[in-house]
């Protein structure tokens, strides 16, 4: 071989080189997980979507006005606490849209007020939440969305900062799906997964994209980032107390942190039991108005929770 | 091979290893992520997060312990309301204390039970203290039982008919004054039909609360009332189907005589919800026939249509709702006349108002505001309210209001002309 031959296979060494270490990189990257962010997202769907098929929880919500000090999240005026009793089942095409009963037991000025929800994945259905109003003696149907440009908030959950959209399942092909990384994150196999909505689902919704951080074993979000529309965070979801109950990864306390006003709800989990049998007559406009029946169907349903 | 051959290799193979890395750099982004994005801005409980010790029983916020309520079905409430008249140097108006025990829970065979007793202490200012000091009165007390598809109410509670508060079908249990929305409960006996996506509701109510005329005696209250209601849910929204014959909230006088009389009439109404382009739709119609009138010395007796329509719109935590509300007689004589407390005035065929709230909380903080402006098309009446409510715990609250009314000196409304109020309330939850 001649001194020219050499030089040629020293001079192409470098470029070859390169691409043999971007393709072993290439590969140790996506050796933890062949799944795309869609298919990501569909599991994390899927095992949220068991949280709520035919469950019964008992709820504590602790709203309050917050403070970092020294990394700790504190609350920096004293908490309102409400407890809360929620039934759902999942129902529909493939079981993807949910209907939802909550009912307030504490404080008592307000136990006895219930909150009905029907969540739908098609997208071209609007969303129903009713509340009654026993003062009036009437159900009366909350407006839940809005239209246009500007920008939209759908209800709240009796007044914390956990909205109806927060709790929503489904409505996967309304969002375009990416990977921003995997890695470790509180000592699990995350991927972060960012969502954006489509344009027709833009207008329906207050966020203008949202981070999750997926544990890529269980499959469920141990954080979110949701950001405007203008792309600037305004709302942060940590999940703890992660738990494995009935076969089913779930966290028992999500904490919602409104960025912009500074103050964030607990939703802690006290009890809850999966597959239990609810009747499809307790999640309707019946279980807000008549007492008698929800209150007799509910201690069913309590015997029967963890 | 040739030097130029070789160089020409050297640069091929420089471009694709080029052209590889871009491609590789712009379509896999995941190698590029930044190592911010798994880093923890908070700190959880017992965690050393530089050991990397995590474990799933760790959260980011610890909740307070909740104080069991040892008697969850027990409310009790205390109250001080005190309302000026800011157009008669600021004198006051009302000035009262208010004790407000409320009871819920199960009753034996599958039944339940609220009981709500409200006892009130007049203070020497206060418009009531001239005809009595104290006040105890059932607010609410009823019983229901419930089988898998009956459900029979009876007691004094309210029954709300209409998407519209105060609308054209929200005419069975009277609202208190023009500045409390809150309707009076009655004592009534419901009973109620379900089926999987749609139910019937009967009601009977013996004797029906009627407001009376001051200094105008009112004849023959033996009247009665009853209705049914049918409900329908389906994909579009909500809707209902009425037929009730019904004793009117408040007497009209008689101005042959004097004297005043709540006349039974018969109604047939429909009221639906509907989502439109982000907008909740609400609408009523009612076709009130038997309505009594007064006409050049007597009371005949005319058809009327009630309408009304609601646009309802969240938007963040503010909620914005515009009424219509319009009542247009079928039957219809020039010489029709309204009586008030100091005249009577020509009656208009068709009388058209409108309402536009808004309510909303500062900065989503505990503070809430709410703004109400009502008028009637023709200009006979306007009205604005606004409010502010704090609340300052779970167990106090407090509010203050302010209520103003103009109104045509030569029309119906004609007494509410110059009507002002502002009211502070504070309120004890047990």
């Amino acid at each position: 071989m001649g001194p020219l031959s050499s030089k040629y296979i020293y001079s192409l060494a470098t470029p070859i080189l390169l691409v043999f270490v971007l393709i072993i990189t290439s590969i140790d990257v996506n050796a933890k997980t062949n799944l795309s962010a869609r298919e990501i997202a569909e599991l994390a769907d899927e095992s949220r979507r068991k949280t709520t098929d035919s469950a019964f929880t008992k709820i504590i919500l602790t709203t309050c006005k917050y403070g970092i000090s020294s990394g700790k999240l504190k609350c920096a005026k004293k908490a309102r606490i409400k407890v809360v009793e929620s039934a759902q089942v999942n129902t529909g095409l493939n079981n993807k849209d949910v209907k939802s009963i909550a009912i307030i037991l504490e404080p008592a000025n307000e136990r006895g007020i219930g909150m009905l929800s029907f969540t739908y994945d098609d997208s071209d259905r609007d969303n129903e939440t009713w509340i009654y109003l026993s003062a009036l003696g009437k159900v009366k149907r909350m407006s839940t969305s809005s239209n246009d440009d500007e920008e939209t908030e759908s209800a709240s959950l009796f007044g914390t900062e956990i909205t109806i959209e927060d709790q929503e399942t489904g409505k996967l092909d309304d969002y375009s799906y990416k990977i921003l990384g995997e890695g470790k994150f509180r000592g699990r196999s995350v991927a972060i997964i960012e969502s954006t909505p489509k344009p027709h689902r833009l207008n329906k919704s207050r966020y203008g994209k949202t981070r999750s951080w997926i544990d890529l074993d269980r499959f469920i979000t141990l954080k979110m980032q949701m950001f405007d529309k203008n792309k600037k965070p305004i709302k942060q979801l940590d999940a703890g107390k992660v738990e494995k109950i009935n076969d089913i990864w779930m966290s028992r306390s999500l904490t919602f942190m409104n960025l912009v006003t500074q103050r964030l709800t607990n939703m802690k989990i006290e009890a809850i039991n999966f597959n239990i049998n609810i009747e499809p007559s307790f999640l309707t406009q019946r279980a807000l108005t008549d007492q008698a029946f929800r209150e007799k169907y509910l201690i069913d349903l309590r015997g029967q929770t963890k | 091979m040739s030097q130029l051959k070789y160089k020409k290799c050297e640069v091929c193979a420089s471009g694709v290893a080029s052209l590889f890395f871009l491609y590789y750099f712009f379509s896999t982004p995941t190698v590029m992520a930044e190592e911010s994005l798994f880093k923890d801005e908070l700190s959880f409980d017992s965690v050393e997060q530089e050991l990397d010790s995590y474990s799933d029983s760790d959260d980011v916020f610890e909740a307070e312990e909740t104080n069991n309520n040892k008697y969850p079905g027990l409310g009790v409430k205390l109250s001080h309301k005190l309302s000026v008249n800011p157009a008669d140097n600021w004198e006051t108006t009302k000035q009262r204390t208010e004790l407000t025990l409320d009871i819920k829970g199960l009753l034996p065979r599958s039944g339940y039970g609220e009981l709500q007793i409200n006892a009130k202490r007049y203070w020497p200012n206060d418009s009531s203290y001239a005809t009595e000091i104290s006040d105890i009165e059932v607010e609410r007390a009823f019983t229901q039982f419930s089988s898998e598809k009956w459900s029979t109410k009876l007691g004094k509670y309210t029954i709300g008919w209409g998407e519209i508060e105060g609308g054209p079908l929200d005419v069975i249990n009277p609202i208190a004054s023009l500045t409390d929305p809150i309707p009076e409960s009655q004592w009534l006996i419901s009973t109620t039909r379900y089926w999987n996506n749609s139910n019937l509701s009967l009601f009977y109510n013996q004797s029906p609360n009627i407001t009376k005329i001051a200094n105008v005696n009112l004849n023959d209250k033996s009247n009665s009332e009853f209705g049914l209601r049918f409900d329908l849910k389906d994909d579009v929204g909500d809707s209902s189907i009425y037929l009730a014959r019904l004793v009117p909230n408040s007497a009209l006088k008689d101005i042959a005589n004097g004297d005043s009389k709540a006349h039974p009439y018969q109604l047939l109404g429909y009221s639906a919800n509907q989502a439109v382009e982000g907008y909740l739709i609400k609408y009523d119609i009612a076709y009130k026939n038997n309505l009594k009138h007064n006409r050049s010395g007597s009371l005949v007796s005319v058809d009327r249509i009630d309408w009304g329509i609601a646009l309802d719109r969240q938007k963040e935590d503010r909620q914005w709702l515009f009424t219509i509300n319009s009542k247009h007689l079928v039957d219809y004589y020039s010489d029709f006349l309204t009586p008030t407390l100091t005249q009577n005035v020509s009656t208009r065929r068709h009388n058209l108002s409108y309402s536009l709230s808004v309510n909303d909380t500062f900065d989503n903080s505990d503070y809430k505001w709410n703004i109400l402006a009502s008028s009637t098309s023709n200009g006979d009446m306007k009205l604005l309210s606004t409010g502010i409510d704090w609340d300052i715990s779970d167990q106090w609250s407090s509010s203050i209001n302010g209520t103003k009314i103009i109104a045509s000196s030569d029309r119906e409304f004609s007494i509410l002309d110059g009507y002002e109020r502002v009211g502070i309330e504070l309120n004890y939850h047990y």
